[in-house]
């Protein structure tokens, strides 16, 4: 009997659950789609969100699609994607890992859906394989190491000169080593700056916190802090903040976040680079949707033009004030007829 | 296989203890099982110290490895409840993370206009009791196994932490918590200090009270507990709701310590401390070891790792190294003649 | 006057006729039931859930998380656990693009070989050095991670030139995806080892009374150790595919197939203190989590709703399923 109770007790709970949650999908509009890692920080939040607006302005579905860092889950959740539309959709893809793009590009080629990929790929897969893929595109990485670390050199107490902690960010990705090389690229030019230790932090405020405190206690007598990216710098401040460091030996991110800002603000932060995600979603989109329409011939796109670097936006305590208020606290109406504005570089 | 005797020790309450201090000592040395642990603390330290050309002894370092070590130990006092009653308890990222989205939104933020200053640590506790309570009658009342609970819990949990976070990082504006945590009145800072409460007091709870004693009874053999008369339910569900509540402590200190909440705040958690629990000597059969066991464990683990990061041992190297501590650590420790058949 | 003795007489046979009935419901035939009605309310929700393309996404999908279940499974059986097979899948998916490269089709038996190794080292270190699975297979995952991570720190790509060794993966056969017909060959061979061989029968005996198993001369040692190794095997052939269908390895991609491939199991009704279930309901619970995880994309429901979701369902799956007539305890 207790089995039976059960079973109606699932049934109304599924009845309820679904009734609550589904949305109805609209097949005859084109869904934009982003992939992306999770909905649980503020980057890809406001990927989401970009996407959102655009989806808005242009009056078409959007579906977002979060793999939770589990790459399997990505492609099931993109094939399930391509069964709900029937295939009636473009994408903007931030994958979970390089290697994901092949299969990727395999399902949405097969599905013949148009789309751009962001951040990673495999140095060999040339788009060029791959007619229904519109773009790579990605920041460039030792850019922004770079400028980090040259912003944070300048503020030691003499400017150029001293000894550094650095914490690295995931140690297979991407964009991690990349912006590691920044850093070396930045140390080659500043040779009265040393490197002491660095360690990984995955990321994660949490452990950047952790080992920070540790490093802090073996060389308590450092200049700097170089952070791969704005949430471990939080963790980083909040360590020197407890050693009593704060605003004396400062830190510094990548990506932009809300609490990077107050930091350039407060003095514990030297800089960061703001990579505007919302842009991200709404150009890929833009340009798949283009694609798709036919207003954009993938073929006749130069191979520059076809994988390539953008610029992102450098904040340092001079422009921080007028940036957030303009920026980042509005959803700014970005130019996305030109489609190459922010371009820099190719992608070989 | 398990002899008889240990449960009627368990069902027990001990009598006081008399002697000389020395004797005492000894007495409970021998009769705590953390003998072993202790060994192996002062070996992974003993190691380190060559290895870090004592380094790692410096009064700053062992000031951070205390303070580095009390999140985690508070957190394995609540977890290694569960596993003294014979089950598991997997929800601990996904209640850490509901604590600390509603720790940051109650506590002066730049988001809305909330402010329950010290209010937070009891509302904080709460929820988390709250969680392991609404996991203990789950677990108990719809007769599920606490591994499949705990995990379906977790993720139910972490999905309205992240739909209630909104990915903000909610920074905190009162830092009355964060400078008291980090003070030193006592010369080592304060979050250490109640750690070390926390985990004298579950021990104590464990050793000294009728229900405490219980929980062992329900891990050693609980066919035999409910034939006693043990509410066996309750107890389980007690010791999920215990938990729960260190883990809402927890989240306190987590978010105060950082100054932020994220629903991120509970990532990476979970196995790190079951690791910590079972190098104390806690058996995940159940029955077995104590909260002195789980500080033990922590205390071992932070060691090793702080170790590791003073001598700048490969990252990659490191997960594998926790690995063969693990194994190593139990292998030595665990007692096998309190086991029947080993799974 | 007479029809209300006959009432009474009547009404404890139905309810003896109905507890007969829902006596004789396995928990294998409430998993087909909760498949059914997730079903119903997807292909409800959107059409397209029941299209071919879909069916065939689901079972190639749900084909992977079958294999690592069902090697979970043999842990499970003989109640122990394995949370090492996330290890092993992330070496397997790395060491495979490299040999591939190297030794060709040569890289299959190889990886398969070391599956068994590492599951027969599992097995050799819950028999013989006597350490609990959970911890052995916890602290063994963690080295194997690092080994991983030796092998290649990055997730790696195939060279192009390399891609037909992955057909064996990724091919199709009349339209049926090899991935679906390896994870169903599997299937069977695993249903016939369990049914038809004697170890197989043993990993039964021992996992629901070991002092009975022991009593009666069964090698407990050598049972314990062919379960892991078979569950190794499994997760070798999960790290294979996985490598396969996307052309590249990957030193973290196993983490999430831990406590999935041990919720796969537990939803199907087999319970973890070990001997109960099988390979049927191990197929069914793969096929309830699958269709949940394809169904909740189909269907549209909000990314930040489909984890709680998840969890509700899984334990609502268990709650059901979960044969409590063959646990006296459950911890």
């Amino acid at each position: 009997m207790k089995k039976t109770r059960f079973l109606v007790a699932l049934l109304a709970g599924l009845a309820v659950s679904l009734s609550g949650v589904v949305q109805s999908s609209a097949a005859d509009k084109t869904t934009l789609v982003v992939m992306i890692r999770g909905l649980d920080n503020p980057y890809h939040a406001n990927y989401a969100a970009g996407a959102k607006a655009l989806g808005q302005a242009l009056g078409l579905p959007v579906d977002v699609l979060s793999s939770e860092g589990n790459s399997q889950k990505q492609f099931a959740d993109l094939k399930a994607e391509i069964a709900k539309t029937g295939g009636n959709m473009v994408v903007n893809v931030d994958p979970n890992e390089a290697p994901d793009v092949v299969p990727i590009a395999k399902m949405l080629e097969d599905a013949g859906v148009y789309w751009v990929n962001w951040w990673n790929k495999p140095d060999d897969v040339k788009l060029q394989t791959y007619p229904h893929w519109v773009g790579h595109i990605a920041f460039d990485a030792v850019e922004q190491g770079y400028f980090n670390a040259t912003e944070l050199f300048k503020t030691f107490k003499t400017p150029n000169k001293g000894s550094i902690i650095a914490i690295q960010g995931m140690l297979s990705n991407n964009a991690a080593i990349g912006r590691f090389q920044g850093l070396q690229k930045a140390l080659k030019e500043f040779p009265d700056v040393k490197l002491v230790q660095w360690e990984a932090a995955d990321w994660d405020t949490n452990k950047a916190y952790e080992v920070t405190k540790q490093l802090l206690a073996a060389h308590p007598d450092v200049d700097g802090v170089w952070s791969a990216n704005d949430n471990m710098a939080i963790g980083i401040v909040a360590a020197l903040k407890e050693a009593g460091l704060a605003g004396k030996v400062l830190t510094c991110g990548t990506d932009g976040i809300p609490d990077a800002f107050d930091a350039i603000e407060a003095g514990s932060q030297a800089s960061t680079e703001f990579m505007d995600s919302r842009y991200q979603a709404q150009l890929g989109l833009t340009m798949a949707l283009a694609a798709k329409d036919g207003k954009l011939d993938v073929k006749a796109i130069s191979p520059e033009h076809r994988a390539f670097l953008i610029a992102g936006t450098h904040v340092t305590r001079d422009n921080v004030k007028t940036f957030v208020a303009e920026t980042v606290k509005v959803m700014p109406t970005y130019d996305l007829k030109d489609f190459y504005s922010k371009w820099v570089a190719a992608i070989k | 296989m398990r002899p008889a005797a240990s449960n009627t020790d368990a069902m027990r309450v001990p009598k006081s203890m008399s002697g000389t201090a020395v004797e005492v000592t000894k007495r409970w040395l021998r009769r705590s099982g953390i003998v072993a642990q202790l060994i192996s603390l002062v070996l992974v330290i003993a190691v380190f110290a060559l290895g870090t050309e004592g380094k790692n002894l410096s009064g700053a370092n062992i000031q951070v490895v205390l303070s580095l070590a009390a999140i985690p130990a508070i957190l394995a006092a609540g977890l290694h409840l569960t596993i003294v009653i014979g089950g598991i308890d997997l929800s601990l990222q996904g209640t850490v993370a509901l604590c600390a989205v509603f720790v940051g939104l109650l506590s002066r933020n730049k988001f809305n206009g909330n402010d329950v200053g010290l209010w937070v640590v009891p509302i904080g506790i709460a929820i988390g009791g709250a969680c392991g309570l609404v996991t203990g009658l789950l677990h108990t009342k719809l007769r599920i196994p606490s591994f499949i609970t705990t995990l379906g819990i977790s993720w139910v949990l972490y999905g309205l932490a992240v739909y209630i976070n909104r990915a903000m990082i909610i920074s905190l504006q009162d830092d009355r918590i964060q400078t008291f945590i980090n003070d030193k009145p006592l010369g080592i800072a304060n979050i250490a200090v109640v750690a070390l409460a926390i985990a004298l007091i579950v021990q104590f709870f464990e050793d000294r009270t009728r229900t405490g004693r219980y929980l062992y009874a329900v891990g050693g053999d609980e066919a035999l507990a409910k034939q006693l008369g043990v509410k066996v339910d309750r107890v389980k569900i007690l010791a999920f709701a215990v938990a729960g509540c260190l883990y809402g402590l927890g989240a306190v200190l987590l978010v105060n310590r950082m100054g932020t909440a994220t629903s991120r705040a509970g990532l990476n958690l979970l196995f790190p401390v079951i690791t910590a629990v079972a190098v104390g000597g806690v058996s995940l059969t159940g029955g077995l070891g104590g909260a002195k066991n789980a500080l033990f464990g922590t205390l071992i683990l932070t060691v090793l790792n702080n170790g590791m990061v003073l001598m700048a041992v490969n990252p990659y190297a490191q997960t594998a190294v926790n690995g063969v501590v693990l194994i190593a650590a139990v292998a030595l420790t665990l007692d096998r003649k309190k086991l029947g058949f080993i799974k | 006057m007479e029809e209300k003795p006959r009432e009474r007489v009547t009404q404890p046979d139905v309810r003896k006729a109905a507890m007969r009935l829902i006596g004789r419901v396995k928990p294998v035939h409430l998993t087909i039931v909760l498949i059914l009605v997730v079903g119903t309310f997807m292909s409800v929700g959107n059409k397209e859930f029941l299209s071919l393309y879909n069916i065939d996404t689901i079972l190639s999908f749900g084909a992977i998380l079958l294999i690592a279940a069902l090697g979970q499974m043999f842990a499970i059986l003989i109640g122990g656990i394995d949370l090492s097979v996330g290890g092993t899948i992330s070496l397997i998916s790395v060491m495979f693009v490299f040999l591939v490269h190297s030794v060709g089709y040569w890289a299959y038996p190889i990886c398969l070989a070391t599956g068994l190794v590492l599951g027969y080292i599992n097995g050799v270190i819950l028999t013989r050095v006597k350490i609990p699975s959970f911890i052995a297979t916890l602290g063994t995952g963690g080295i194997i991670t690092s080994l991983a991570y030796v092998v290649s720190p990055r997730p790696i790509s195939a060279a192009s030139d390399d891609y037909g060794y992955f057909a064996v993966v990724n091919g199709s056969v009349w339209g049926v995806s090899n991935v679906f017909i390896i994870g169903l060959v599997t299937f069977v061979c695993i249903l016939a080892f369990l049914r038809f061989s004697r170890a197989g029968r043993n990993i039964y005996f021992v996992g629901s009374n070991i002092k009975m198993a022991w009593m009666s001369g069964t090698d407990i040692a050598e049972t314990r150790n062919v379960a892991f190794m078979l569950c190794g095997l499994c997760a070798a052939m999960v790290g294979i595919i996985i490598s396969g269908v996307r052309y590249g390895g990957d030193p973290v991609v196993g983490t999430s197939y831990v406590l999935n491939s041990v919720a796969a199991v537990v939803v199907g009704g087999t319970a973890l203190t070990g001997g109960t279930g099988g390979v049927v309901s191990v197929l069914f619970g793969t096929l309830f989590l699958s269709l949940l995880d394809n169904g909740m994309n189909v269907v549209g429901i909000d990314q930040y709703f489909q984890q709680a979701l998840l969890g509700v369902m899984i334990i609502l799956g268990v709650a059901v399923t979960f044969d409590r007539t063959k646990t006296p305890v459950i911890k």
